[in-house]
């Protein structure tokens, strides 16, 4: 009985082990989810300053020296008092940091769409928030301002249509995943805001 | 089997043996267990479910009479219904397609141009006014240039027109309440067009012609029409008999047709009057293939050839008027004969007085015998690989980068020479000068691949100029062909002052650009291509690396004639436009096809090139036999490389005015679309006075849905792939709380038996 008792104990010491280190697998795999959306939150912050100082210089200069992406515009939707830095190329290491603007898609012009993506579950998780008729306003480094309104926004299958833009229309297209709630990366559907311009302020 | 129940009986005793004594034990702990297993099941179970639902959609898409979109595949007219299928967040329109009353198809083809007309009617046999969608699933690398519609009284016309114009005539119509419709794209490659108010009983008739690319792959030229239709609306027709005689026949074609000079070759009929109520459609086939032929059949439809060589033009094919069923899609394929070298051919259409004329230049066909003495025949190369490491190609794409430079180096040959440059802020050299790909160089080479890393901004103007004045290693031949294969993902800001470094540079190597990523600058990179002579490559997945670098490292490494030249006969023909300009190489597997508009008709064109061990030429007669009829798109093929050509004048900074009514005046007189021009179907108004009541009331209900719509199409639409927009952080953070509290809960267990025991 006794033999068995310590046993018992040996047993029960390897038990406690295992769920301490069960604990601590557990705080890891949490840290590590929590990593990007820390990263994404600490690099907003640095992209602001840049593009403080991008106002002054006038000159796209990349938030910090080894950056491959630069600040182009700033974007504004007062309605949900939401201001945010777009940074240029939607490769996945911009993304990471600040929602980013298609390359080809990227002048602030009368005639040519801009294209913006965002992650759905960091930086533009608030697109949810986005109404029909919201008023966003963009400025890019220049001084130049365009307004726009929404006029529509869709859910679309990306495996079944591409995007589509109309090259001759000044329209701003933001784009991010969707369910917003989905559990899972990498679905094939986009919600798609589409805003129209309403006029332009140059300065 | 037995055995095994035996077995694990017996294990089961001893369980219960050895078990028995401890029963104290596992009395106390179930107590504490049952929670923990209990939690265990129910993850389990809830993960099968979660499992479940992401991979069986919640409702099966079959639906008796309906289809969507997704599964068009043949000229068809749909009916909107009411009804819509949904499947895991999705939902999609489902739609009900009209009667076919009969279908027409007829292919115009010259060389690898296919010039196609079909014509469709159906019937509305619902007994209320109907909105329609007319679909056709087109071709990959065609253009549809002319479009008609008439329902009933009323004619709907498509047409090119200058975009501000065909936005006036747009809101002129919506706004005299006549219906004017824009080409939409639902799928890339689906053509549709809608049709409103179409009355009960009402037939329409569908006219669309478009211009097609065909295929052409491993010495075979193919040309694929659609036209399976999924029968509906069918009292349940009898099974076609024609499977098995299609083996038959087409062993005994090609016993008859090593020589084929002309023949006369028409679909098996098919016993029509047995299956009234089949689909069937007419086909007509115009097959100019201005070369010797080895063999032509359709795996598809059963040919029937008849030997017809005293009919006086050569190489010219005729398929008459036949019917076939709609059943499978309309396959026909035709193979030249070998050929060592180069084969030229010629396309000639006199449109308004004045000559166009294609040539096309095939590459050598290898019969599979002599494949061995290949190696013999081809160029040596000094090539210099450009590999972009800048910041954004970091995760996926660097690894694709080096993947297919890594693939690169391997296809290289002892013939061969290289040097690697990689770039990002700095750029960085492998060699001075390039270097013979020995192994112990292609080691060195592999060493300095595997230490790149992605990092730092993109400063392309440096390596490109660098590898534009490469030196070449006084070891390799004189006569090596230069190529430059760029891998990036092309987030370049100046574009215009590489352009114009590409064409300012002399002795212009090949320059192959590949594209990697989700978004690169697809624009930049095929431009820079096309102006180095060489081709884009775009591999947009990692599964995609290993294919699409093998396709074009086994073309760029076997070009088939290079420095190739014109010389017309006559030498003074008045103006000559020839497009493109510079005349690239020629590969294996991709005919190259020049175009010429001139004044007077030449009576021969010769073309000059360099084999790899030799010069070439040929000459070929532009007799008036060559002719074809206007049907042909062989003007509507110059056009288009017109317009590109002067598109390009843009990116090296023409003044866009002139630029831009130098294209809409080409694409306006041959109907062929541009960034300039909108394809604009418009109704004509032939309505009475109670119609027009009718539908003026119907057509405001409508409005509202009108009111949105865009003002696009097909080409000033622009496709673009979509980012990946999620992290998933949220899956991962669930996951980690469930296991703390797996692990809590389990520590906070343990503790209470410890102390149970210990008391």
């Amino acid at each position: 009985m006794k033999i068995f008792f310590n046993q018992m104990i040996t047993n029960h010491i390897k038990l406690r082990f295992c769920s301490i280190i069960l604990c601590v697998v557990s705080l890891l795999v949490i840290a590590h989810s929590m990593y990007l959306p820390a990263k994404a939150w600490i690099s907003q912050q640095l992209i602001a300053y840049s593009w403080e100082v991008t106002q002054k210089t006038k000159e796209a200069s990349p938030p910090w020296p080894w950056a491959d992406t630069t600040a182009v515009a700033k974007m504004d939707i007062a309605r949900l008092n939401k201001s945010m830095v777009l940074l240029k190329g939607t490769d996945p290491t911009t993304l990471a940091f600040s929602a980013g603007v298609m390359h080809q898609y990227s002048t602030l012009s009368s005639n040519q769409p801009f294209v913006v993506a965002g992650h759905r579950d960091t930086h533009f998780s608030f697109l949810q928030n986005v109404q029909m008729e919201d008023v966003i306003k963009l400025a890019d480094i220049d001084g130049n301002t365009q307004v726009y309104q929404v006029e529509s926004i869709e859910i679309i299958d990306s495996d079944k249509t591409p995007l589509l833009l109309d090259m001759g229309q000044p329209e701003l297209l933001l784009i991010t995943c969707y369910p917003f709630n989905a559990m899972r990366s990498g679905g094939s559907l986009r919600y798609v805001v589409k805003a129209k311009k309403l006029k332009e302020m140059l300065s | 089997m037995f055995k095994q129940t035996l077995l694990s009986k017996a294990r089961r005793n001893r369980e219960i043996i050895d078990y028995a004594p401890t029963y104290n034990r596992r009395n106390r702990n179930s107590k504490w267990y049952s929670p923990l297993s209990l939690l265990k099941w129910f993850l389990l179970v809830g993960l099968l479910a979660g499992c479940a639902f992401y991979v069986i959609p919640l409702n099966a898409t079959t639906y008796n009479n309906y289809s969507t979109l997704d599964d068009v595949s043949s000229g068809q007219l749909l009916f909107e219904s009411s009804e819509t299928i949904k499947t895991n967040l999705k939902e999609t329109r489902l739609y009900q397609s009209a009667i076919l009353l009969n279908s027409a198809a007829s292919f115009d083809i010259n060389g690898i141009i296919a010039s196609v007309t079909v014509t469709q009617s159906f019937l509305n046999t619902g007994d209320e006014i109907a909105n329609g969608l007319y679909t056709f699933p087109l071709p990959e690398n065609s253009a549809v240039n002319y479009l008609k519609i008439q329902v009933g009284n009323r004619e709907i016309e498509g047409k090119i027109l200058e975009k501000n114009e065909a936005k006036k005539l747009f809101n002129k119509a919506k706004a005299s309440g006549k219906k004017a419709s824009l080409v939409e794209q639902h799928r890339p490659n689906l053509f549709t067009n809608k049709i409103a108010n179409i009355a009960p009983n009402e037939q329409i008739t569908v006219t669309i012609k478009y211009v097609q690319h065909l295929d052409y792959t491993d010495g075979e030229f193919s040309l694929r029409f659609p036209m399976s239709i999924t029968p509906r609306y069918q009292p349940n027709s009898l099974p076609y008999s024609n499977n098995n005689s299609e083996t038959e026949n087409t062993d005994n074609f090609s016993s008859t047709a090593t020589h084929l000079l002309n023949e006369d070759l028409s679909i098996s009929e098919l016993s029509q009057f047995t299956q009234p109520n089949k689909n069937k459609i007419s086909l007509r086939v115009n097959l100019n293939a201005g070369i010797q032929l080895a063999s032509i059949d359709s795996p598809s439809h059963t040919l029937n050839l008849n030997n017809n060589e005293l009919n006086g033009e050569p190489l010219k094919i005729s398929v008459g008027n036949v019917q076939v069923p709609m059943d499978k899609d309309f396959v026909l394929q035709w193979r030249p004969k070998a050929s060592i070298a180069p084969q030229l051919s010629l396309y000639n259409q006199t449109l308004d007085g004045e000559e166009y004329t294609l040539a096309m230049l095939l590459p050598p066909i290898h019969s599979t015998i002599d494949d061995n003495e290949q190696p013999s025949t081809t160029f040596a190369r000094d090539i210099t690989f450009i590999i972009d490491t800048s910041g954004s190609m970091q995760g996926d794409s660097i690894k694709q980068a080096k993947q297919s430079l890594h693939f690169a180096l391997s296809t290289l040959t002892e013939k061969d020479s290289f040097n690697i440059i990689a770039f990002e802020s700095l750029s960085t050299n492998l060699f001075q000068q390039t270097k013979m790909a020995t192994s112990k160089n292609v080691a060195k080479a592999l060493t300095f691949i595997n230490q790149l890393s992605a990092d730092g901004g993109t400063e392309m103007y440096q390596p490109l100029s660098n590898a534009l004045n490469m030196q070449k290693t006084p070891l390799q031949n004189e006569n090596a062909i230069k190529q430059i294969l760029f891998i990036t993902d092309g987030a370049v800001s100046n574009e215009l002052a590489l352009f114009k470094l590409i064409t300012n540079t002399t002795d212009l190597p090949r320059l192959f650009t590949v594209g990697i990523g989700s978004a690169p600058n697809g624009f930049f990179m095929r431009k820079a291509a096309q102006f180095g002579q060489g081709s884009y490559t775009f591999i947009g997945n990692i599964d995609e690396v290993e294919d699409k670098m093998a396709m074009l490292l086994e073309k760029i490494s076997r070009p088939s004639l290079t420095n190739i030249n014109v010389q017309f006969h006559p030498l003074h023909l008045g103006n000559i436009e020839q497009y493109p300009n510079k005349i690239p190489d020629l590969y294996s597997n991709e005919p190259l096809i020049i175009a010429f508009k001139t004044t007077d008709k030449p009576s021969s064109i010769q073309l000059f090139g360099d084999l790899a061990n030799k010069g070439w030429q040929q000459e070929v007669e532009l007799n008036a036999a060559k002719t074809v009829d206007n049907n042909s798109g062989i003007s509507s093929i110059w056009a288009r490389a017109k317009i590109e050509d002067l598109l390009d004048g843009l990116v090296i900074g023409k003044p866009l005015e002139e630029v831009k009514s130098d294209v809409i005046t080409t694409s306006l007189k041959h109907q062929v679309m541009s960034p300039y021009t909108s394809f604009i179907a418009v109704e004509k108004e032939i309505l009475s006075a109670d119609d027009k009541d009718k539908r003026k009331k119907e057509l405001l209900a409508q409005k509202e849905k009108q009111a949105s719509k865009k003002l696009a199409s097909q080409n000033s639409l622009h496709a673009a792939v979509f980012p990946k927009t999620a992290v998933g952080w949220k899956l991962q953070f669930l996951l980690g709380l469930i296991l703390l509290t797996l692990s809590l809960i389990w520590l906070s267990k343990l503790k209470k038996k410890n102390h149970e025991n210990f008391l």
